[in-house]
């Protein structure tokens, strides 16, 4: 029944689609047969609730790269069901599988075991899911909010640490402020086109910026703009992202850094190439800013960073500078960029943090200094992580190479020849502090009484996986680009 | 005239009341003031709607903002310590990021509205307003009503999640 | 124009009605409370003031208007002058919209219930901070419980009222009452074809309506045993008389609304007399249950409350409201 769910996408090319076919739906069962099956299941499930889950999050993640075919909408227009769609619900469903496989062997504590911790991943695709998906701006904000709440709660799950706390306190303050701006820009956006869907507010937009309403409309577009800022980490919306992802549990930040920050793009683009697509070019030049400003931001503050996690929080609003560069650019050639980055971004990430998450406990917290020696002691693991950071860093023949050269080739034919200078200046401080962590690993002596490193075969096989994922993106691109430009051709 | 400048009076008597209550929002020093200032506000909103005939928001508003939202504020915040709170002093720089952000709204509003002021009111709510609103929920905003619901629901797992007593870690708190 | 039709007027004369009317009931039901108390006691009551202590009330309020409103050093002076003020202002909104009779009624509203349930979640919000604001040990606890039993009880309050106004279709109090005129077979608590637990639901909305007005066995707020007064208990003079005539006021709120949903309003059973005195009648009836429950039964643990709303109540009012709503579909189904 569930693949039948999720697979009823390939039969429906046509306009409408019913509503049962959605694949959030049939995700959404699944949170909760989880949440429940985790409260009150046979003790079976209940031990094994991480491995369903990541089981779970590989089927569909196969059903979506398989089955799924872009045309038609639901719920008449409000959700639509296209190519951008559907590339990033595939790349959230990665992100909560990869997290979930993380689950397995969090070794953050007790709350590793929480049921919650494993449902909750679900209900955030989910929303994930429909904000890629939205045709209104009502279901991108109850989306939105829906997807908050569920990062607020994962990030301070682990009440008893202090940092999971503030993190989650701190996320919860920004979020909070972050969703009044994007509540208020809507609601000024409405009031000067009189409309909340995307495909009519798209033909009245360019004529209220024009008109007597044009001051609102601006404040409304500043609005939203804030709050998608705040969304996806950009300076100088980005206080919070260090802070969260250095307190919220490893396979959290991972997913958090992967699929709530490609979620914030999935809004960004939606709303350029849809609602916004009128006022493009009033807008390019503001989110150029918000590139160049992040790559400072976020390269500039990550070198003085000593904790792992920290590091990656400044260096995912870098990132985040990169991938704006790509959407400012505003061509077609741009956003396909943004979405390899994206995906390249993803598997770098979550082979740093996955290693992060499998070993924190084993070397005793996620300090730099922690990782003395790493070489010495497990060669294979330190080659991983010098891989996942090359791949961050942009070092050839890494997808992170790739991803970085197609965004400034992107940025620079659009004429944003400074933005890319600043870009490179960004990149060359990243390799700075992508560094250092290898120098630890290679160049320092372990601590002498150091334990053994243990680590499961199936952790072991994943971030091997996401590795290979790495290299195989940066060698040969063809077959993914071919897929996104077949997927993004309609935009 | 006299209903005009009845009106007239009522209208500017309930904004100039909304904007005092909102500035005492952030103005003020204990968070109760703060929190019942914004219950104010909210009554005040409601009044302003119930002048353009909206009288199902008005009545939303004030049960929902008046009546449950800050009800609840006001209970966290009475049972934290505010000690500390109420001595705080808010400094320039908040002041200034204030000004930063309204500024520019209100002046956009101000630069819209010039010059639809003396152009009437909004048209007036349909008589069967609620069955409309209702109707429209469930028939065209079906989507985002259903994750409303989502929405609540998680929600409502975490905060039974992180008030458990003894931590979120906690195995034993199981149901 | 006459007089009456001058908006200004109209409005002044209601405020002074409504105070007229809030004030003699909270007066003379305290004088029933008291006699009616006396006689589940065995004992007679008021019985020095006037004849058969009717002016027992005139002495109280002329007492308590003398005395000295007192407000405690440390307390918040501002918020604790506001908050008699704030139990007393939503409870003359709420008289608005509630018809005494086809055409007793001070504004017809069509979201009138809707508005009475505003109005009346902010009586919390008053007692809430008339307890934290006197920083009184007692009145702080009792502040606690009234918002946790209020926010508790208003959610299978408001559920029942959503299964009557599915089956009313309309917030409007007046038409509500239109629609059961036909005699006393239509009244809603005995419309079992709509709703085979419609007795249920009255019930779990009195019930509600009682905790929600800090009744007994509900009364943790002011549980004279362990908190002296509750959230009173630093009020003195017209400080407590204004707590005391809004919870008054809010009961008869409460048992006229219950009057309009279940009982048919100002219809008569039988066909005499003018409704207005049905609709009395029906209310003071009510009025009458709430003061012979409250000297019935005793005083519930607060757990127990809790776990009244939570585990009964509310199952059992989504139960209703789900019933209803199949009940009614059924039809058009075919």
């Amino acid at each position: 029944m569930i693949v039948g769910l999720s697979c009823g996408m390939l039969a429906s090319s046509g306009c409408t689609m019913p509503w049962w076919q959605i694949p959030e739906l049939c995700w959404l069962l699944l949170g909760t047969v989880l949440l429940l099956g985790g409260c009150w299941g046979p003790e079976t499930l209940r031990s094994r609730v991480a491995g369903v889950s990541a089981a779970l999050f590989g089927l569909m993640l196969v059903l979506a790269l398989f089955f799924w075919a872009p045309g038609g909408e639901a719920f008449g227009g409000f959700y639509r069901w296209d190519g951008l769609s559907i590339l990033f619900k595939r790349l959230f469903l990665f992100g909560g599988f990869i997290a979930s496989w993380m689950m397995l062997r969090s070794p953050d504590g007790p709350v590793a075991h929480r049921v919650e911790y494993v449902a909750l991943p679900w209900f955030a695709v989910v929303a994930m899911g429909l904000m890629a998906s939205a045709g209104d701006f009502a279901v991108l904000f109850v989306s939105l909010e829906t997807l908050t709440i569920t990062s607020y709660i994962l990030v301070s799950m682990e009440r008893d640490r202090g940092t999971s706390l503030e993190a989650g306190v701190k996320y919860l303050v920004m979020g909070g402020l972050s969703a009044a701006f994007l509540v208020y820009g809507i609601a000024l956006l409405y009031g000067s086109c009189g409309t909340l869907r995307f495909d009519e507010m798209a033909g009245r937009l360019p004529g209220a910026l024009a008109g007597d309403m044009g001051p609102v409309v601006r404040a409304g577009l500043l609005c939203v703009m804030v709050a998608v800022g705040f969304k996806v980490a950009a300076a100088p919306f980005q206080w919070w992202a260090p802070d969260v992802y250095q307190g919220a549990p490893v396979p959290i930040t991972g997913f958090l850094a992967v699929a709530s920050k490609a979620a914030g793009f999935a809004v960004l683009l939606r709303l350029l190439w849809g609602p916004f697509g009128g006022v493009r070019d009033t807008l390019a030049p503001m989110v150029a800013w918000l590139a160049a400003a992040s790559i400072l931001v976020g390269n500039l503050g990550a070198l003085s960073q000593r904790n792992l996690k920290r590091l990656m929080g400044y260096s995912g609003i870098g990132h985040a500078g990169y991938l704006l560069m790509g959407v400012a650019a505003g061509s077609a050639a741009g956003v396909e960029a943004v979405v390899y980055y994206l995906a390249g971004y993803a598997v770098a990430a979550l082979v740093v943090l996955g290693l992060l998450g499998g070993l924190v406990d084993r070397l005793g917290g996620a300090e730099m200094r922690h990782l003395n020696g790493l070489a010495k002691r497990e060669p294979g693991l330190a080659w991983l992580m010098l891989v996942g950071l090359a791949s961050l860093a942009g070092l050839p023949p890494l997808a992170g190479f790739l991803g970085k050269w197609m965004v400034f080739a992107a940025a620079f034919q659009a004429g944003l020849a400074w933005l890319v200078i600043v870009a490179g200046v960004g990149v060359v401080a990243s390799l700075y502090y992508y560094l250092a962590p290898v120098r630890n690993m290679f160049f320092e002596s372990p601590p002498p009484d150091a334990p053994p490193l243990e680590l499961d075969l199936p952790f072991r096989t994943c971030v091997s996986i996401l590795m290979g994922l790495a290299i195989i993106l940066g060698i040969a691109p063809g077959p993914f680009m071919a897929t996104i430009g077949r997927l993004l051709a309609g935009l | 005239m006299g209903e005009t400048f009845l009106e007239w009076a009522v209208f500017w008597t309930l904004a100039a009341g909304a904007v005092a209550s909102a500035l005492m929002v952030v103005a003020g020093r204990s968070p109760v003031t703060c929190a019942l200032s914004l219950a104010c506000s909210m009554i005040f909103g409601a009044g302003l709607m119930v002048q353009m005939r909206a009288y199902f928001i008005a009545a939303i508003q004030v049960l929902v903002y008046a009546g449950a939202v800050i009800v609840l504020f006001l209970f966290i915040v009475m049972l934290m310590d505010l000690k500390a709170e109420a001595m705080r002093r808010r400094g320039g720089v908040a002041l200034l990021a204030g000004l930063a952000v309204c500024g520019p709204l209100a002046l956009a509003g101000w630069r819209a509205m010039a010059p639809l002021s003396g152009g009437g009111g909004p048209p007036p709510a349909p008589p069967d307003e609620v069955q409309h609103i209702g109707r429209l929920l469930f028939t065209d905003y079906v989507l985002p009503l259903e994750i409303t619901g989502v929405l609540l629901l998680v929600a409502m797992v975490g905060a039974v999640l992180l008030c458990r007593p003894g931590g979120a870690g906690d195995q034993e708190g199981r149901p | 124009m006459s007089f009456l039709e001058i908006e200004p007027f109209r409005i002044a004369l209601y405020v002074v009605g409504a105070l007229a009317f809030v004030g003699a009931n909270a007066a003379y039901l305290v004088w029933v409370e008291r006699k009616a108390a006396g006689r589940f006691q065995r004992r007679a009551g008021p019985t020095e003031v006037g004849p058969a202590g009717l002016l027992q009330p005139v002495a109280d309020a002329i007492k308590l208007m003398s005395k000295q409103i007192i407000v405690p050093p440390g307390s918040d002076a501002l918020l604790f002058r506001i908050a008699p003020v704030m139990v007393m202002a939503p409870a003359l909104m709420c008289f608005a919209t509630i018809p005494f009779s086809d055409s007793i009624v001070a504004r017809n509203i069509d979201v009138g219930l809707l508005m009475i349930f505003a109005f009346g979640s902010i009586n919390v919000m008053a007692v809430m901070l008339g307890g934290w604001a006197s920083r009184n040990k007692y009145a702080i606890i009792s502040a606690a419980r009234v918002v946790s039993q209020n926010v508790a009880y208003e959610i299978p309050m408001l559920l029942t009222v959503i299964t009557m106004l599915m089956v009313a279709g309309t917030l409007n109090l007046h038409e509500i009452v239109k629609q059961q005129e036909a005699g006393f077979w239509a009244w809603n608590i005995f419309r079992l074809g709509t709703n085979p637990l419609m007795p249920v639901t009255f019930v779990i909305f009195f019930t509600c309506m009682l905790a929600e007005t800090n009744r007994a066995p509900f009364d943790m707020a002011e549980a004279e045993s362990e908190l002296v007064a509750g959230a009173y208990t630093e009020y003195s003079g017209m400080g407590f008389g204004v707590f005391f005539m809004g919870e008054y006021a809010n009961i008869v709120i409460g048992c006229a609304v219950a009057t309009v949903l279940f009982l048919g309003g100002w219809g008569s059973p039988v066909g005499f007399l003018p409704g207005v005195w049905w609709f009395l009648a029906k209310m003071y009836f009510l009025i009458f249950t709430v003061i012979w429950i409250r000297w019935t039964f005793p005083r519930t643990q607060f757990y127990g409350l809790l776990n009244l709303s939570w585990k009964i109540l509310i199952p059992f009012s989504l139960a209703t409201l789900v019933l209803t709503s199949i009940v009614m579909k059924i039809p058009r189904m075919f």
